[in-house]
């Protein structure tokens, strides 16, 4: 099926993310509007208006009510989906790298970079529904970066909520409990800069991306590596499909080295691997820039591409793609009918 | 079951697939134990069949 191109970012895009029933899809970069979307036409919906820099990340609440926005002019906001209403504003020391709602409790996360003397840090804020415009701007908990680590920049909540899993700029993830704070484990698995992480949909297990090239399947409790996907550019995004046993990676090369190649060997693909054999089954071409950030639609049905072209492109799969399944696969299926 | 016989490299490859898949089933029926214990209930994504897009 052709992929829908969703037009109206006039810079890179740097997430792109579905909300809870697919419906939707929020999108932002660098050109420091967010955009809402309908994601069965990709019709833009609206606009977030109000931040001054690059927009580093977004998240969407439960509910599809309310969105965070983290950004480059050292602010995080709160709006109102329907209303597009900037609600509220957290004026932070540093740019905010990656924001996110704890999905089953009243809270807020961010990693905030680290830059001009701060070494960055992760900070979790109390919600108050009942009063939106009016959030606490002291943190219910701040985790400064630990010695001897460098930056996480990316965050995220295990199942439960019970961790929050930070990935940081030299290839190490950690893991702090959420209740408290408290550091609790560390695992170098990339040789380079973490650039993404996204949670399965129990939230046991995630997926991580990253410069080095690779991504990595890694286990929420015992922190292992379950598995490696292989690749030829570094990774900027990854993600778990639901209901098939894939994962999806973004990437290519580098912006900064763009210009020296042309756009057939720059590797700008989604690349699909098969989650648990690890082999690569396919490619998705189209972007004329590296991919920023991969989504999929909650259900499975499809998956959106955040490009540095400035496009989002949204593809609905096809039914060959929910047939495929390897030999093994079939006959395991069979014997447990 | 045909494929096995082919030659050893496939059989080779098959069985390490079928490894694969039972060591990945094996992990998520404990991971699903343990969220169980923890009363943690999951939603699961519907079947494909109410998804596929014609």
């Amino acid at each position: 099926m052709r992929p829908i191109l969703l037009k109206g970012h006039e810079r890179s895009l740097t997430q792109v993310k579905f909300n809870k029933e697919g419906d939707l899809i929020l999108s932002v970069g660098k050109d420091t509007v967010a955009s809402i979307w309908y994601s069965f036409n990709g019709e833009r919906l609206g606009t977030l208006k109000g931040h001054s820099g690059t927009i580093w990340t977004i998240d969407v609440s439960e509910d599809s009510k309310l969105a965070i926005t983290g950004s480059a002019d050292f602010s995080a906001k709160l709006w109102n989906v329907e209303t597009g209403e900037c609600l509220f504003t957290w004026s932070l020391e540093t740019p905010v790298r990656r924001v996110e709602f704890n999905p089953y409790k009243d809270e807020i996360l961010m990693a905030i970079d680290a830059v001009m003397g701060f070494n960055g840090r992760i900070l979790v804020f109390k919600l108050n529904k009942d009063n939106l415009s009016e959030q606490s701007t002291e943190p219910i908990l701040d985790i400064p970066t630990r010695k001897d680590f460098v930056k996480a920049m990316i965050v995220g909540y295990s199942y439960g909520g019970k961790y929050i899993v930070a990935g940081h700029q030299d290839g190490v993830i950690s893991k702090y409990d959420a209740e408290n704070g408290k550091f609790m484990a560390s695992e170098k698995i990339h040789e380079k800069q973490i650039t993404d992480i996204q949670f399965s949909e129990d939230r046991t297990y995630f997926i991580t991306s990253s410069k080095d090239k690779t991504a990595c399947l890694v286990d929420t409790d015992s922190f292992k590596v379950l598995k490696t996907y292989e690749t030829d550019a570094p990774m900027n995004s990854a993600t778990i499909t639901p209901v098939k046993d894939f994962v999806v990676l973004g990437g290519g090369q580098e912006a900064r080295d763009v210009t020296t190649t042309s756009a057939k060997q720059g590797k700008f693909e989604a690349r699909f691997f098969h989650k648990v054999f690890q082999d690569e089954i396919g490619r998705v071409a189209g972007h004329f820039g590296p991919l920023n950030y991969v989504a999929m639609h909650p259900n499975g049905s499809g998956y959106a591409s955040g490009g540095e072209d400035g496009f989002i492109r949204l593809h609905y799969f096809e039914k060959h793609y929910f047939d495929f399944k390897y030999d093994v696969e079939l006959t395991a299926n069979s014997s447990l009918a | 079951q045909d494929a096995m016989e082919a030659s050893e490299a496939t059989k080779e490859l098959i069985l390490n697939r079928r490894r694969l898949l039972e060591e990945w089933s094996n992990y998520r029926a404990s991971v699903e134990r343990k969220l169980q214990q923890l009363n943690i209930k999951i939603d699961v994504s519907e079947e494909v069949e109410d998804i596929i897009i014609e």
